[in-house]
């Protein structure tokens, strides 16, 4: 059976998009295997060789010196990945804890809103050097049990894992937060197209309005001057610009410009849909599938 | 559940890591040591705040029952700097730890290395902790870590 991006999809998509069919050719092409070379075990120096030694195929991204591209499947039968030198992880999920790269180098408490199953946590923790403190909270049980798993087995130590529904998370204050918020996912389409069956725009109200929740949560937890990043894995502006647009207006919050050397994004929109969004939101950005052959993602950084 | 780790623990921990393996006790200085159910021994971030009911934290380094028996976890981590009590395993033997086998090894291989939890190291890659029994190593690799590895 050949797979279509539904109608609706692509109907609504084509107005936020600056090629649309090279956005859907990208939509139904499957993503690349990648990796990351966790430097709490292991650096790029050491690792780009041994997989050459396979005769495995690794490409080196021009964004990130420890991210890594594939054609080959077998990255999990590898004695990097069993060791944890590698942490096989999508391209675009490796971005926000980037975005955070300076402020990681001193922060003594980072919160890691939504952390399961541990990607993004064991990448803070190794952009740390297992420094400071992570409070790794998810607040589905059985999510805790791979985020414990993959922690250890990267060797994360700085890591408390919490349990918490995050709006009764006791407060705190953090001076790095990181809200990669439950989403409808459209951006991992490229990962397992048979989601694509059943999308659906109903989704979105109700995904958006739990994200507007998390997001004023997170935020509270902020220390002042601390830096809040969000993202999602998903195109709707119902659950990415509007969210950002809300937390302007419920909180004091400015948004700072999304840029990462070398990785094209496009600006986040201001109108969508006869809804008009505050002007700083074009601050945020859009992963986009066709611009660097990766999944979809969004992502604003905010500062208190 | 984590709780603070008792002061006698985290000696015996640290004493059996020093005696056993060479490791200095400075060396897990910028952590903290917690106890958790079934006598394991966690090490973790210095700070916890206290309104936190945490799951667990950091990683489970060492269980102590009759002895110590470190965690592979702990011996991957800090493996490149284990003086004594390792043994060096052949390719061989390196894929079938690792898929969960017990092992034979031959007296040569063994060396200077006393019975109890070792080290397995395969070139200088720290792979986990065996039990030494003789010639027999008794594999100690938690089952979820398992895998068929195909390039080593």
């Amino acid at each position: 059976m050949t797979l279509e991006v539904p109608a609706a999809f692509a109907e609504r998509y084509a107005q936020l998009v600056d090629d649309a069919p090279a956005f859907f050719e990208a939509m139904l092409t499957p993503l690349p295997k990648s990796f990351r070379v966790n430097t709490l075990k292991a650096t790029a120096e050491t690792v780009a060789p041994r997989f050459a030694e396979y005769g495995i195929g690794i490409k080196q991204t021009a964004w990130y010196s420890d991210a890594f591209v594939s054609d080959n499947p077998a990255l999990g039968s590898t004695l990097e990945h069993f060791l944890g030198a590698i942490y096989i992880q999508e391209l675009t999920s490796m971005l926000p804890p980037l975005l955070i790269r300076s402020e990681l180098q001193t922060a003594a408490t980072v919160l890691d809103a939504c952390a399961a199953p541990g990607s993004k946590t064991t990448q803070l923790s190794a952009l740390m050097n297992n420094r400071g403190t992570i409070v790794a909270n998810d607040v589905e049980y059985e999510r805790i049990k791979p985020l414990k798993f993959n922690l250890e087995r990267s060797g994360t130590l700085n890591a408390v894992v919490t349990n918490y529904d995050l709006r009764s998370f006791p407060q705190m204050s953090f001076e790095v937060a990181l809200l990669d918020a439950p989403c409808t996912s459209e951006g991992i389409f490229r990962k397992n197209p048979r989601q694509m069956l059943s999308w659906s725009p109903k989704r979105f109200a109700p995904s958006a309005h739990r994200q507007k929740q998390l997001i004023l949560k997170t935020f509270d937890l902020l220390a002042d001057g601390g830096t809040l990043i969000y993202s999602t894995c998903t195109f709707a502006p119902e659950e990415n610009e509007a969210v950002i647009d809300y937390l302007l207006n419920e909180r004091p919050a400015e948004l700072e410009q999304v840029k990462i050397p070398n990785f094209r994004l496009m600006p986040g929109i201001t109108t969508w849909q006869n809804q008009t969004f505050d002007e700083r939101v074009s601050m945020t950005a859009r992963a986009l599938p066709h611009h660097n052959d990766t999944g979809g993602f969004f992502l604003a950084r905010i500062r208190k | 559940m984590i709780e603070p780790c008792s002061a006698n623990d985290k000696s015996l921990t640290l004493e059996y890591l020093e005696r056993r393996y060479g490791l200095a006790p400075e060396l897990l200085a910028d952590f903290e040591f917690y106890a958790s159910a079934n006598g394991r021994v966690i090490l973790g971030p210095k700070q916890i705040d206290p309104c936190l009911s945490p799951d667990t934290a950091g990683l489970l380094i060492a269980r102590i029952g009759n002895t110590v028996k470190p965690s592979t976890n702990l011996l991957q981590l800090v493996g490149a700097l284990i003086l004594r009590n390792f043994v060096a395993l052949e390719r061989e033997n390196a894929v079938r730890y690792i898929k969960g086998l017990d092992l034979e090894v031959a007296a040569t291989e063994i060396g200077d290395t006393t019975e109890g939890y070792v080290l397995l190291k395969y070139l200088t890659f720290p792979l986990g902790c065996g039990l030494l029994q003789g010639t027999h190593i008794k594999n100690m690799l938690p089952k979820a870590k398992r895998i068929d590895v195909r390039f080593l």
